[in-house]
């Protein structure tokens, strides 16, 4: 009994942690673009929301 | 038996925190340095009536921290219909952009486009290259105004590289230690925390359409200029905002009835806007700031010369 819970957490360690583990060298030029192209998308899209003429003349005659 | 079960329980449960490696660092916050262009508009396909697309487009220049090491990336995103293109290798000029368009990882066409002031709208005209066919595009900037903060750091950051422009700043922070010594990094701070608290105080809004005069390749100071110019538009700083912001524009549509007037403007100015690249320029140079190159600058050395200089390394901060 005691031997197939050892291997069986064994085995969870293995598939745990191999999970967890990141690739940062391969992967970090990526996802700080991912990151960057992120932050400028939300901002495009708060500014662009409901863009009107009326809404640029406004802000300009405010 | 046992020990050796109790180890592995214990190696399950605390592996994960390591193998995430340092959270802080990863979790950092990107910090928009600029936005080149936000806005929306139609591409059309001048052999097609029917082949048109909505265009949305946001490019901007973000710092990324990531594992510790932060990184500085021009990048944007532009949408044709629901179609999403990753925008990278981006150039900004004075009133200008050229960018590559990507869908994933594979080069897929490119942008090209110019910009025009025309009744107080910024409007960005320009080519799309995608799919083996060329869209004439047309995007009306949308309204961006500096956040409190934005303007804070700003002024942060103008004054440090200015302090002789800062006395009134410095001044309205009360602090006479400060006024003695405005180029103490504590007293940098202070100047930050002051126009954070009154980002409308006059001073900081004034410092801050200094910085933006160096600055145009940012929708954010675009905006502040073309709000203030309409009022003041005699002053040498919205001469220059008008000239800078239609550059390309007119030198290649010199009749245009929107460059006719800025043609008569660049004149009183162009000595101006020289000294000024020039100054910016030996700031960028003496700074060593690695980055790729993200502006394409032109300085007019005569009444008809104009020499392209590649400004690598530029930040503008």
């Amino acid at each position: 009994m005691m031997k197939e819970l050892l291997l069986l957490t064994l085995l969870l360690s293995l598939i745990f942690v191999s999970g967890c583990v990141q690739q940062p060298a391969t992967t970090g030029e990526a996802t700080a673009e991912k990151q960057a192209m992120d932050v400028v998308e939300q901002e495009m899209n708060e500014a662009i929301e409901n863009m009107t003429m009326e809404d640029i003349e406004n802000a300009i005659t405010e | 038996m046992k020990n050796l079960f109790a180890v592995l329980v214990v190696l399950l449960l605390v592996m994960p925190v390591f193998a995430q490696g340092p959270v802080g660092n990863a979790a950092a916050k990107p910090v928009i340095q600029k936005l080149a262009i936000l806005g929306k508009g139609i591409a059309t396909n001048p052999s097609d009536l029917m082949d048109f697309k909505i265009i949305k487009i946001g490019i901007g220049e973000v710092k990324v921290s990531l594992l510790g090491e932060e990184t500085e990336l021009v990048v944007g995103v532009l949408y044709l219909d629901s179609d999403k293109y990753k925008v990278k290798d981006v150039v900004l000029g004075n009133g200008s952009i050229e960018a590559n368009l990507y869908s994933g990882e594979e080069k897929v066409g490119s942008i090209n486009a110019e910009s025009v002031e025309k009744e107080d709208t910024e409007v960005w005209v320009g080519t799309i290259d995608v799919g083996g066919a060329t869209y004439n595009a047309y995007v009306l900037g949308a309204v961006r105004k500096a956040r409190p903060l934005e303007i804070a750091q700003k002024v942060r950051s103008f004054c440090e590289e200015n302090p002789t422009k800062c006395k009134a700043v410095v001044k309205a922070i009360g602090n006479r230690y400060c006024e003695k010594n405005p180029t103490d990094p504590s007293c940098r701070e202070k100047v930050k925390s002051f126009c954070l608290n009154h980002p409308d105080d006059h001073r900081c809004k004034e410092i801050f359409k200094e910085y933006c005069v160096d600055n145009l390749d940012d929708a954010r100071c675009r905006y502040a200029l073309r709000v203030y110019c309409k009022n003041h538009p005699n002053e040498d700083r919205c001469k220059i905002f008008l000239v800078q912001t239609t550059e390309k524009y007119c030198l290649q549509h010199p009749k245009a009835p929107a460059c006719v007037k800025v043609a008569k403007v660049r004149k009183l100015v162009k000595e101006k806007i020289r000294a000024r690249r020039v100054r910016r320029l030996g700031r960028v140079r003496s700074s060593q700031v690695v980055n790729p190159p993200t502006t394409n600058e032109t300085v007019e050395t005569g009444p008809e010369a104009n020499t392209e200089i590649n400004t690598t390394n530029v930040t503008g901060e």
